[in-house]
């Protein structure tokens, strides 16, 4: 892929997957950038045991069949391990593959439920999104007295929205609050927005719980503000960037959001990365760079030990239990789940700021 | 050969190079013209939409109509959006029910927009729909913004055709760094970037630097920057995929280069053969000539010049044996003359030399008896005293044998007698003394002069004793001769021969020198040094100019042959000084005549007479 590749007979490789390409690209392509970077700092101090790692970049489109088609490429090319997907569907679309081959991945983002505390080769960082959603459904309920609240969620990413649409209703609930259906949308079908939309206003609804990318996000929120300016907008950790305000316009002024990353860190680690990034690739990184980073290098980090030691992959990352990230330490379960603590942002004048 | 080789190859290499560092330049030049053209294009549109709106020459619906024709019209352009003055979309082309009313002000590019009429880009996006980059203009106006999106990539779509790489390929990337256009779709989709390259992140970093090219694993890119987006065009031509191309060119090179050496030493050769073997013949020829047989044969050859060679080199045989044949009759002639000759001259020289050793002889004898005539008119009155004498006595005893016989002798007879005879005792003894003493001189000095005697003698006293027996020669001439000579100085030599020497040199003063009036003064300084004595020789008489100067110690040179000179006494003199004394004789200019001889001595010779 690299218009200067070099590739000498000692190499190591391995593989990214994300979405890299439609509506969902952003964030995959950040995550990438930030694998990238991973990949050339481990290379320009020597390499792991002297060998330069290579890595190779699929996308999964978005597309189940063309998840699993890029993981049989990866397999193919025989990679120590695979960084990915981003997203918990296209994750689970190519889970027993993976499991079959043996083969260790690390997903930056994929916070589906449905893998928790599984003993398996996969790995992941980005901590659960559930801590996030109780969070979000704790404010809303205690701080801010929201009585009825809808969930749109993105129906192309059901492995992972789906679940999380259910739970956050089932904390209203929980919390003694009406419960309306969650409402799927499509992502990518613009033209069924408005109707979306429709269906959830038709519910008088004080706030509105968004399941989604950050397009999808900042237009479902165009939408709403369009025929009403009063309802509470919410999402998760996934909306989060700055296309969500690019296209959300005024629209998403206001809108709360749990984050399980700052994009402001002044620990020296975050800043020198921070700075790599912006000269690497022209632009700030997102949370969402930090995370294919930071997957990047714990997958690096086992590979290492698993060299160093004669271990198997699987098992030198098995012990791995602190990993320090860019802004904090991560701490791995048993089963490989990073756990993150959340908080609270809100969009203030075109920008993010913590509610405290 | 390898040398021609090697620089013909590396001169392609330059070439190529060179070639390719121009062409780049070039094609990066145009395209960004045809760039610059494009989004001028853009502005324009964007300008007549915006004329259209706020002059409310078109209705709305016309509006609408006017939009879809520029879409349909306009290359690249996908989407024509009007937004209010909050820049909230109010009409766009194609239409979606969905976008209208969204608020766009959040959008970087619009958020930033300084000024009515002024014009902002926005940064690349791939969309969503058809994967392919996009990017959007605005423009502001007093109350609305017009909104182009425009697709990027199929923008240079046209010069990257399948193959691409072979030659080159242009390539676009946006202010970030990432590709907008490139032949390989992925890169552009999956917005890969170059900035992993330090050298293209320092370009990125300087907006003022306009152009750069850099070579990169065989790959020569070329990068120019739009300044009105801030993207870069860049142009790769692969080096390396040049380089078969080379290599071929090269081998081609090699194997003319190589061919046409390999035919020119052929007939290099050929041509030496051809020029060779007649040489080789004539060689032959000359060899033969050399040892006198003429009768050589050359062939002809058709090459003009050694064909040219060999009748030359006939006609010079034939020319040589003529000139030889002529030569040996002459060389007969000459041989019989030269003989003729040789056989005159050495008679001459035989009577020369018979004549010069009789004249040497004549002069030595002439030497010889003016110092018997100075011997003679020496001993002439003491042997004429002694012959009166004798003739008294014997008158004397006559008389007295008269007297005995007359029987008259008496005492006082006897008395006078013998007193008278007593006398003439006297007389005779004294006369006789005086020619002994004369004899011995005469004698020790023509001993010295015949005989070549070494012997050791005072310098200063011997020389007095030459001039003493020369004395007679000249004291009528009222000629004055003064000696300068150290007291006691000896040496160990042939004072014959010095006083030969000195006789010559006094006799040539008074025959030439002191010829033209009465008296004249000879000064004789002997100056002894460690290694010999130099003597200096003056007279001042009429001297000796520079011819005679030159000519005075040859043979049988005389001013005075009419008056009987033999021309030898000089001669003799030099030949003593340089051979028997292995000494030196000049005559220098001077007033009068100035001799300087030198006389080395070994030590033996030297004595120095200790004082008494």
């Amino acid at each position: 892929m690299s218009l200067f590749s070099c590739k000498s007979p000692e190499t190591l490789p391995i593989g990214f997957v994300a979405t890299l390409t439609g509506t969902h690209s952003e964030i995959g392509l950040e995550e990438r950038n930030g694998a990238i970077l991973a990949v050339e700092k481990i290379n320009s101090l020597g390499g792991l045991q002297g060998q330069q790692v290579v890595l190779h970049v699929e996308d999964d489109q978005y597309e189940a069949s063309h998840a699993q088609e890029a993981v049989q490429n990866l397999i193919d090319l025989d990679v120590k391990g695979v960084i990915g997907h981003m997203y918990s569907a296209m994750t689970l679309a190519s889970y027993d593959m993976l499991q079959e081959a043996q083969i260790v991945s690390v997903s930056p983002s994929s916070s589906t439920a449905k893998l928790n505390g599984i003993d398996d080769y996969f790995f992941r960082i980005p901590g659960s999104d559930e801590d996030g959603y109780d969070v979000l459904v704790d404010y809303a309920a205690q701080t801010l007295q929201l009585q009825r609240v809808v969930v749109i969620y993105d129906a192309k990413n059901k492995g992972f929205s789906e679940a999380m649409a259910l739970q956050v209703n089932k904390a209203f609930s929980g919390l003694g609050m009406e419960i309306i259906d969650p409402i799927p949308y499509q992502s990518g079908a613009l033209e069924t927005l408005p109707s979306v939309i429709d269906r959830a206003l038709v519910w008088a609804p004080e706030g509105i719980v968004i399941i989604a990318s950050d397009v999808d996000a900042a237009y479902m929120s165009q939408q709403i503000r369009k025929q009403n300016q009063d309802v509470v907008l919410m999402a998760g950790d996934w909306s989060r960037s700055m296309d969500l305000i690019a296209h959300g316009g005024k629209a998403v002024e206001n809108l709360i959001l749990f984050a399980k990353h700052s994009d402001e860190s002044s620990s020296p680690v975050y800043q020198e990365f921070q700075n790599s990034y912006v000269q690497r690739f022209g632009s700030q990184p997102g949370f969402t760079a930090v995370l294919g980073y930071e997957a990047t290098m714990l997958l690096l980090e086992g590979l290492k030990s698993s060299l160093e030691n004669g271990i198997s992959l699987r098992d030198a990352m098995a012990q791995i239990r602190r990993f320090e990230g860019l802004q904090n330490t991560l701490e791995l379960n048993a089963y490989g789940d990073a756990h993150r603590p959340a908080h609270l942002i809100q969009v203030k004048n075109g920008g993010f700021e913590r509610l405290e | 050969m390898i040398l021609v080789i090697f620089g013909h190859s590396w001169t392609v290499n330059r070439a190529v190079v060179r070639l390719s560092v121009a062409k780049n330049s070039q094609v990066v030049q145009t395209l960004r013209q045809e760039l610059n053209a494009f989004l001028e294009s853009m502005e324009s549109g964007l300008r007549d939409v915006g004329w259209m709106k706020s002059n409310g020459i078109l209705s709305s619906t016309e509006l609408d109509d006017y939009m879809a024709w520029k879409v349909e019209n306009t290359h690249f352009l996908e989407s024509i959006l009007i937004l209010d003055d909050q820049a909230r979309i109010q009409q766009l082309y194609p239409y979606s029910r969905v976008f209208i009313g969204n608020d766009m002000s959040r959008q970087p590019f619009i958020h930033s927009l300084p000024h009515h009429q002024a014009v902002a880009w926005s940064q690349t996006v791939i969309s969503p729909e058809d994967n392919q980059p996009e990017m959007k203009a605005v423009m502001r106006f007093r109350d609305f913004y017009v909104l182009f999106s425009f697709d990027l990539g199929q923008l240079f779509q046209p010069m990257n055709q399948p193959g691409y790489d072979e030659f080159g390929f242009v390539f676009l990337l946006d202010r970030n760094g990432v590709f907008i256009s490139h032949p390989d779709e992925e890169r552009v989709i999956f917005q890969e970037n170059m900035l992993s390259d330090t050298s293209i992140q320092t370009f990125f970093a300087n907006p003022q630097d306009e152009k750069q090219e850099l070579l990169r694993n065989g790959s020569l890119l070329t990068l120019l920057r739009v300044p009105k987006t801030g993207w870069i065009i860049g142009f790769c031509q692969n080096q390396n995929r040049a380089l078969p191309e080379i290599r071929f060119y090269r081998i081609i090179l090699f194997i003319i280069t190589s061919l046409i050496l390999t035919a020119s030493i052929l007939m290099s050769f050929v041509a030496l053969r051809r020029v060779v073997s007649p040489l080789k013949q004539l060689v032959g020829a000359t060899h033969q000539v050399a040892q006198g047989d003429y009768s050589v044969s050359i062939d002809d050859s058709n090459i003009r010049e050694v064909s040219e060679l060999g009748e030359n080199f006939r006609n010079m045989v034939v020319d040589i044996f003529q000139r030889e044949i002529l030569l040996a009759d002459m060389n007969r002639n000459l041989d019989r003359a030269v003989k003729e000759r040789t056989y005159e001259l050495e008679n001459s020289l035989t009577y020369l030399k018979k004549s010069q050793e009789k004249l040497v002889q004549t002069g030595r004898m002439a030497d010889l008896g003016e110092m018997v005539a100075g011997l003679a008119h020496e001993i002439n009155t003491p042997v004429g005293i002694s012959y009166t004498a004798s003739t008294h006595i014997a008158d004397l005893l006559k008389r007295m044998r008269k007297l005995r016989s007359e029987g008259h002798i008496d005492n006082d007879d006897w008395d006078e007698f013998l007193q008278e005879f007593e006398g003439i005792a006297e007389i005779l003894s004294k006369a006789l003394r005086r020619t002994v003493d004369q004899v011995d001189v005469f004698k020790k000095v023509s001993v010295d002069q015949t005989i070549a005697d070494k012997r050791e003698f005072n310098l200063g006293e011997y020389t007095q004793e030459v001039i003493k027996i020369l004395t007679p020669q000249f004291q009528d001439k009222k000629v004055k001769i003064d000696v300068e000579c150290p007291p006691d100085y000896s040496i160990h030599s042939y004072p014959g021969q010095y006083g030969q020497i000195l006789n010559n040199l006094i006799l040539n003063s008074l025959r030439h020198g002191f010829t033209e009036r009465k008296g004249g003064r000879i000064t004789i300084q002997i100056l002894p040094n460690e290694n010999g004595v130099g003597i200096h020789y003056f007279d001042d008489g009429k001297g000796l100019n520079s011819e005679e100067r030159e000519k005075v110690f040859k043979p049988f040179y005389t001013t005075k042959r009419s008056q009987g000179g033999s021309g030898l006494g000089m001669h003799i003199v030099y030949n003593l000084v340089t051979h028997l004394f292995s000494g030196t004789i000049e005559c220098l200019p001077a007033e009068g005549a100035h001799f300087y001889m030198y006389f080395p001595f070994s030590e033996t010779e030297v004595r120095t007479t200790p004082k008494a």
